[in-house]
């Protein structure tokens, strides 16, 4: 029977890579193949869990090195703040999104507005839109689930080209650093957090799983004080809805800035045309 | 914040996947300080480094109910998480040939005492594989070294050794057999 030597073959063949496999020395194309094989051979399937689940343990081994206290730090306290915006998305009331006369400061705004975006009634509009984005979003990610199964090379092109840009990028610590959460309206499919070094004017905006926009279509940061939108940056995540940015920009430590997303025009806009995706606001 | 050590890597899981942010930070409390050198040494940028610690707790966090105890502890799915993410970088850096491979007389593993930072359960795992290790034959152990720690594949384990390619895969099978049954026994939890 030539099918059965032929396939036993092959089961040897792959049998004898799952060490390489585990410990993820086999090249891209090599890794597809294998787990190809091991996708419909319990035996191998069974074998390469056994592997990993050991070799896994190597990583105790890794050579112990000072690591930068205040980098550690940092990461912590982002994480920290990432996690409670993720877990509090409704905290953004309507009162907070209303600005009061008193709050007016720079009036230097044209008279004519796009859109009133500052308005809880306009929160409330995206909301359909956004849960469309939103499950759009899980499609996607479950295709580049499977494609990170394959490992396939587009995706970490694309974290490569990432870190890349944000290797340039400084971030920010220390007792001068104001936190702000941004929250989209309705229950935690988005969100991101902006870091406000007042000491150093340093601003980091972290997001995560921020939908994929339109062809042509850019997300577009905004600082809001009173009611007058001025650009941070336009940005655009990576495949697994990712971006950072940060930048400098000095302003009155006391001030009290809105932050927030709308989903602009390729190159941005000079002032926002679309309701906000996400909107926090420094507190306290 | 001090960790007591009582609350278990399960729980903090549990305890994030309900919402806890307290207990992300315990867990990266507890395992950030041997994530962090394990991910500097395989890009050698800390500031890569520093994203990609990131992302891995912030995908425990997001992805706390994904943890699978049967097929690892909370630290090994923390390891994989971070090592995979990292040789991503590393691999999509190498392809456009930005990244010089390391050099083949890579340092050897070596066993440094634990850092005081460390806790005593890290130092004696640390201990028990640092010994599987240095029970290998150098030529295996430095081929692992060269694949775990420094992310080659065994193609370019043999093109920058100068081994052939079935030499360098031989040592990989040989030595992931002889690691087996220590690294079994403290992947099973025995300490
Ligand atoms: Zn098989």
């Amino acid at each position: 029977m030539a099918d059965l030597h032929g396939a036993n073959g092959e089961h040897e063949m792959f049998r004898e890579a799952l060490g390489a496999a585990a410990i993820d020395a086999l090249s891209d194309e090599e890794m597809k193949s294998v787990l190809e094989h091991v996708a419909h051979c319990e035996s191998c399937s069974a074998e390469l869990s056994a592997l990993r689940r050991y070799a896994s343990q190597l990583s105790y081994a890794a050579p112990i090195e000072p690591i930068d206290q205040a980098r550690s730090d940092r990461v912590r306290k982002q994480l920290i703040a990432r996690a409670k915006a993720d877990r509090q998305p409704l905290e953004i009331s309507s009162a907070k999104l209303t600005t009061s006369k008193e709050d007016i400061v720079q009036p230097q705004i044209p008279k004519r507005r796009v859109v009133n975006w500052v308005t809880a009634a306009a929160l409330a509009a995206s909301v359909v839109a956004l849960a469309a984005l939103v499950s759009e979003r899980r499609g996607l990610l479950e295709s580049l689930d499977r494609e990170r199964a394959g490992r396939v090379s587009e995706v970490a092109a694309l974290r490569g080209e990432l870190s890349e840009r944000d290797a340039a990028l400084s971030t920010i610590t220390g007792p001068s650093v104001k936190v702000i959460a941004l929250a989209a309206p309705t229950a935690r499919p988005v969100g991101a957090v902006m870091f406000w070094d007042r000491a150093s004017d340093q601003w980091t905006f972290i997001a995560h799983d921020l939908p994929r926009l339109e062809l042509g279509r850019t997300y577009q940061l905004w600082l809001v004080l009173g009611t007058s939108p001025r650009s941070i940056a336009v940005f655009a995540p990576d495949a697994l809805g990712y971006a950072r940015v940060s930048i400098r920009m000095p302003l009155d430590p006391n001030a009290r800035p809105q932050v927030a997303v709308t989903d602009e025009p390729g190159g941005g806009s000079t002032l926002p045309t679309t309701n906000p995706i996400m909107v926090g606001q420094v507190s306290g | 914040m001090p960790d007591t050590g009582v609350v278990s890597d399960e729980e903090l899981l549990r305890r994030m996947h309900n919402g806890d942010a307290d207990s992300l930070g315990r867990l990266y409390d507890r395992w950030s300080p041997l994530l962090f050198p394990l991910v500097v040494h395989l890009l050698t940028d800390p500031d890569e480094a520093e994203d990609v610690v990131q992302e891995t707790f912030w995908q425990a966090w997001r992805h706390a109910d994904r943890y699978d105890a049967a097929r690892s502890d909370v630290a090994g799915w923390l390891f994989v998480i971070a090592r995979s993410k990292a040789l991503m970088r590393l691999r999509a850096r190498r392809r456009r040939r930005e990244e010089p491979l390391p050099s083949a007389d890579a340092p050897e593993l070596v066993a440094p005492l634990a850092d005081p930072a460390v806790n005593a359960e890290l130092a004696g795992r640390r201990a028990i594989v640092l010994a599987a290790l240095a029970g290998l034959p150098p030529e295996q152990r430095h081929t692992v070294d060269l694949a775990y720690f420094h992310g080659m594949t065994q193609q370019e384990i043999a093109e920058r050794t100068g081994q052939p390619l079935g030499t360098v895969k031989g040592r990989i099978r040989l030595a992931l057999e002889k690691l087996r049954q220590p690294l079994a026994a403290l992947a099973e939890g025995g300490l």
